[in-house]
């Protein structure tokens, strides 16, 4: 009931955009996850190193997301900042380890 | 809307040279007026959607490799994957400074600033698909 009325402060679905980028996001890490965890499954056990931290990543994009929605709107009912350098500075750098790791599993595999 | 610091960002950034150093100075937060919340939900979502295209290089990179035959061309994969992993790496570093930029310029009203990302990745994009081209053109076209 009170979520419902709450509800208001997303107009324009502002949160709801961002927390699906975030999923998309999420699933785009799990993707690189399965080649690498593929690869390592294969007989490449040092590739795991790459793949773990990658289905890690996705992992908890996946379920921050959740509450960073709520987190999101609760910052703009306070008026407050949503942004958040760290969270984004972390995320590429994540993706930056996952493309290194794509990279190295290219270049070290017959 | 007012330009009230997060004071748990703040400190933050007060007590990590090392953050201070990674985004190049003063907190995010000191900087000008807090922007219209959607300008900066805007921004993360443009950053989130950088960062898929660099993990959707890596993955098509990385199946380039493990998934398709062989050209006839030796080598041919790793010649075609390894371009789109590299980009993906150029992607994931410049993505971070392009939100930070972003971000202190709508803190500042100013215009956004250009950025080169999307011309790279054109290009690149343009030389990995010219590049499929001519290994399949070479393979012969049929299957082996």
């Amino acid at each position: 009931m009170t979520r419902r009325s709450e509800g208001v402060i997303d107009v324009g679905l502002q949160a709801e955009r961002t927390y699906l980028a975030w999923t998309r996001t999420g699933l785009g890490f799990a993707a690189a996850a399965v080649l690498l965890l593929r690869r390592a499954a294969l007989g490449e056990r040092w590739l795991l190193v790459f793949g773990v931290p990658a289905a890690v990543t996705a992992a908890l994009i996946l379920l921050r997301a959740q509450w960073r929605y709520r987190v999101t709107v609760s910052k703009v009912q306070q008026g407050r900042s949503t942004a958040a350098p760290r969270l984004v500075a972390a995320i590429a750098g994540a993706s930056g380890v996952v493309a290194f790791g794509g990279l190295v599993s290219v270049l070290f595999t017959r | 809307m007012s330009g009230t610091p997060d004071p748990l960002e703040k400190s933050y950034a007060q007590n990590h040279r090392w953050w201070r150093w990674l985004t190049g100075g003063d907190s995010l937060q000191d900087v000008g007026e807090q922007p219209d919340y959607r300008f900066t939900l805007a921004n993360e979502r443009t950053f989130l959607a950088w960062i898929r295209t660099a993990l959707a290089l890596v993955a098509g990179g990385v199946a380039v490799v493990q998934l398709v035959p062989e050209f006839s061309v030796a080598g041919g994969r790793r010649i075609l994957g390894i371009p789109m992993i590299l980009l993906a790496i150029v992607v994931s570093a410049a993505s971070y400074r392009r939100w930070q930029r972003n971000e202190l310029a709508l803190r500042l009203n100013q215009p956004l600033p250009p950025s080169r990302l999307p011309w790279l990745v054109a290009i690149g994009l343009l030389l990995v698909g010219g590049l499929a081209l001519v290994l399949v053109a070479l393979s012969g076209g049929g299957g082996k």
